[in-house]
């Protein structure tokens, strides 16, 4: 049975207010698979899977 | 240099030479800062964390396109670039009304199936009854005028020739005939609602 607000301690709390995990592994897949790459004046961005 | 204790500064220089575990850094750093002051001006959870994910794409984009050149400001910076997007997103939600949804909401409140209900039915009814009694208390040559134009749809030249009058008489005493009509219903307090 999932734990209600109360029973959290202050620090569960803290870290139950933040981003999700899952928010934070979505970005940081992003930035691995951002490479930027430059061509005389142009910026070309790829995204690797 | 112990990575978890070097400075902003450090971490956002470490990051444009390709070292990925320095954004992770400064994101468990400055999670819980950046999400609040979004969730704080949003007040959605999802939201929240779409407009979160957002400023750290953005983030992302400019340092590795080399374009950060403020230096040791690293949470202001990445503060201003949330702020802008929760401006953005509430200049789209101006533009674009919705729904909210409410624990009450109810899809019947808002759409109907084309057909009346018996209820509604018997409302209009009751409406129809009201208004043919109150025209009924019009003098007669308003209450003919009126009958000819609303019931029987017909146009004032018309309704000018059947009567043997001017189509101006005509339509001044369909003008007189619903400012009766109005009096009356102002008079009484009369309700003629669907």
């Amino acid at each position: 049975m999932p734990k209600l607000y109360n029973q959290f301690s202050s620090s569960e709390r803290v870290n139950h207010l933040g981003p999700k995990p899952e928010t934070i592994n979505r970005i940081l897949a992003y930035s691995k698979a951002l490479s930027v790459h430059r061509v005389g004046n142009m910026t070309i961005e790829t995204l690797n899977n | 240099m112990n990575d978890i204790n070097a400075n902003d500064a450090v971490l956002v220089s470490e990051y444009m030479q390709g070292r990925e575990y320095a954004l992770e850094i400064l994101i468990n750093r400055h999670k819980q800062r950046i999400h609040g002051f979004i969730f704080s001006k949003v007040l959605d959870r999802d939201i929240t964390e779409d407009i979160f994910q957002d400023t750290f794409i953005k983030v992302i984009r400019t340092l590795k396109r080399g374009k950060y050149n403020e230096e040791g400001k690293f949470l202001p910076w990445v503060m201003r670039i949330s702020h802008n997007l929760v401006i953005d997103h509430f200049r789209r939600n101006k533009r674009m009304p919705k729904f909210q949804s409410r624990n009450d909401f109810d899809i019947f409140d808002v759409i109907s199936d084309g057909q009346d209900s018996i209820e509604s039915e018997m409302i209009e009814s009751q409406v129809h009854e009201d208004v043919r009694r109150l025209v009924e208390e019009l003098p007669d040559d308003q209450k003919e005028v009126l009958l000819m134009r609303i019931y029987k749809e017909m146009s004032f030249k018309e309704i000018a020739e059947i009567t043997d009058v001017s189509i101006n008489t005509a339509l001044g005493r369909m003008r007189y005939a619903l400012i009766n009509l109005r009096k009356v219903i102002d008079k009484h307090n009369i309700v003629l609602t669907k």
